[in-house]
């Protein structure tokens, strides 16, 4: 049955919404010269510094290579996060979110999730090719793939809490990390750590239970306290 | 704008309060003091056991001093009321001092011990994190200019470190049984002699009254801030 | 009873109590110092606003602009 021609639209309803807000969030998280390949080059670039900082011999390096993959995803999630708000405060397109069919908890969590596909993606694919660099046995690749994508939504999570908390504040960018980075500690110590578990041959599947603990954990406070500051900002 | 009712209750219940907490907190130190040096040393640690007076003290209460901090915060979010922000607010520096100063006696208690200025076990490696939690709170409220704005997302803040505070401690435990650092003596682990008992507990009583007395002091102060703040934007409506 | 000599570790406990001395007093400083200022202020301010409002309803003979003539 078709509905009449000057009848309203139907409404996009709450799976619709989310899809277009997360098509947006993808959209504008590639544009303006690809921010996600520039996360993976600042990794590259922390792995390739490490072995000038500290000397190339494997000995020093592979027992360290797993955690320092990790510090390395840790602080590349960081960038990006800055503007994850930021642009939509100033072109009052966060007023808009707010009024919008979506509440403002899903708003935060879908642009965590297009942080996570957008940067954590790319990033934890990356990871195991750093950490191969560094020294870590091969067999153990996969397991950094893995457990870097599970972190890296846990990074999302915690990094869009930050950048909501961070709204409209002055220096942005290095306050985020400030506040960002001690709540980065559990899942790096569980996803460096089941690394680790691996390397002495245990299994690493607690240590990624409690990753993922963390994360679903991660996504909850960050939709409500992230939803809060993002309130609080608007005025 | 806030009434003055429950504000005007905290200052008249606290008035008389407050220099019985000084003089109490000043009495505990004087007498904690005394005891801490008056007991024999240890015959593990000798005389560097008296360093635990002032350590362990200072790390309980710099942690008391985030709960306070959180749950004010807590009360500050749900009822949006001013003066559980004054006390988050109030609760920060002394609560960052406190573990400042847990982390560097911990320093020294450790370096006769175990021959380093630092030593990454869970129970220092916590207190570190708690003290990066303070430092992150302090920035985020210092760089929003706006008072009311900065409150609020420092209160959000506060609450999710508190939030957040158990799982880094077990997190920090659980790396801990990964690294197996080389055995220390803690008053927990090798059990403390009843002899030290009164030195400690009276400390830990005297940096909790200290702590008492210098965050109602704080929270009063920030009252009288506001009216004031108020008062004079009064005067200029007026003028 | 009181044993003051620390060593070897004297240059450990007594930076220790030191340093820990000095922060708290530090603290307790500001805190008093911070808490009679805004006092004296708002104090200096009440005494202010019931002046000008105590004029309000009180006007002192000499400045007293009547235009309906002296006071009844």
């Amino acid at each position: 049955m078709s509905r009449p021609v000057d009848a309203e639209p139907r409404p996009p309803g709450m799976r619709g919404a989310t899809r277009v807000l997360l098509e947006r969030e993808l959209d504008l998280a590639w544009s303006g010269g690809g921010g996600p390949l520039l996360a993976c080059g600042f990794f590259a670039c922390l792995t390739a510094v490490l072995p000038l900082a500290v000397g190339g011999d494997p000995r020093t390096l592979s027992p360290v290579a797993g955690g320092i993959a990790w510090l390395a995803l840790a602080l590349a999630s960081l960038l990006s996060l800055e503007r994850l708000f930021e642009r939509d405060l100033e072109d009052g397109a966060l007023d808009l979110l707010a009024i919008g069919h979506l509440p403002l908890e899903s708003v935060v969590l879908v642009k965590a999730l297009a942080q996570w596909i957008a940067v954590g993606l790319p990033l934890a694919l990356t990871a195991p090719v750093a950490a191969l660099a560094l020294g870590l046995p091969v067999s153990l690749a996969p397991l950094t793939a893995v457990s870097a994508l599970i972190g890296g939504a846990g990074f999302a999570c915690t990094g869009a809490l930050g950048a909501a908390l961070a709204l409209g504040a002055k220096r942005g960018g290095l306050l985020i990390a400030v506040v960002v980075l001690p709540l980065f500690i559990p899942p790096v110590v569980f996803g460096a750590g089941a690394l680790e578990r691996a390397t002495a041959g245990q299994s690493p599947a607690p240590a990624l239970a409690f990753l993922t603990a963390y994360v679903l954990f991660a996504g909850v406070v960050a939709a409500f306290a992230g939803a809060a500051a993002v309130r609080n900002a608007q005025g | 704008m806030f009434g003055l009712s429950n504000p005007q209750r905290f200052m008249d219940f606290t008035g008389p309060l407050t220099p019985v907490l000084w003089t109490a907190a000043a009495v505990l130190l004087a007498v904690g003091t005394w005891l801490s040096f008056s007991v024999p040393a240890d015959y593990q640690q000798g005389d560097t056991v008296r360093i635990m007076f002032v350590h362990v003290p200072a790390a309980v209460w710099g942690l008391g001093a985030y709960s306070a901090l959180g749950v004010s915060s807590f009360f500050a979010l749900v009822f949006r009321h001013a003066l559980a922000d004054a006390a988050a607010r109030a609760a920060a520096l002394p609560g960052a001092a406190f573990t400042a100063l847990a982390l560097f006696t911990g320093s020294l208690w450790g370096q006769p011990m175990w021959g380093t200025w630092w030593v990454w076990d869970a129970r220092l490696t916590s207190v570190l994190v708690l003290f990066l939690f303070y430092l992150g709170y302090m920035a985020l409220r210092a760089s929003i200019d706006d008072e009311q704005k900065g409150a609020r997302a420092a209160a959000v803040l506060g609450l999710v470190g508190l939030i957040n505070l158990p799982i880094v401690k077990f997190s920090v435990d659980w790396w801990n049984t990964l690294h197996q650092p080389a055995s220390f003596l803690t008053p927990g682990a090798s059990g403390l002699d009843p002899v030290y008992l009164p030195p400690f507990l009276t400390m830990l009583a005297a940096y909790g009254v200290l702590f008492l007395a210098l965050w109602l002091t704080a929270i009063r102060t920030e009252i009288r801030r506001r009216r004031v703040l108020t008062l004079r934007a009064r005067q200029v409506l007026e003028a | 009873m009181l044993d003051l000599d620390m060593s070897p570790y004297a240059a450990f406990v007594w930076p220790a109590w030191g340093v820990s001395a000095l922060v708290l007093a530090a603290l307790t400083a500001r805190a008093v110092v911070a808490s009679r200022k805004w006092k004296r202020e708002l104090e200096r301010l009440e005494k202010d606003q019931s002046a000008t409002s105590d004029a309000a309803v009180f006007p002192r003979p000499q400045v007293v602009r009547s235009t309906i003539g002296p006071e009844a």
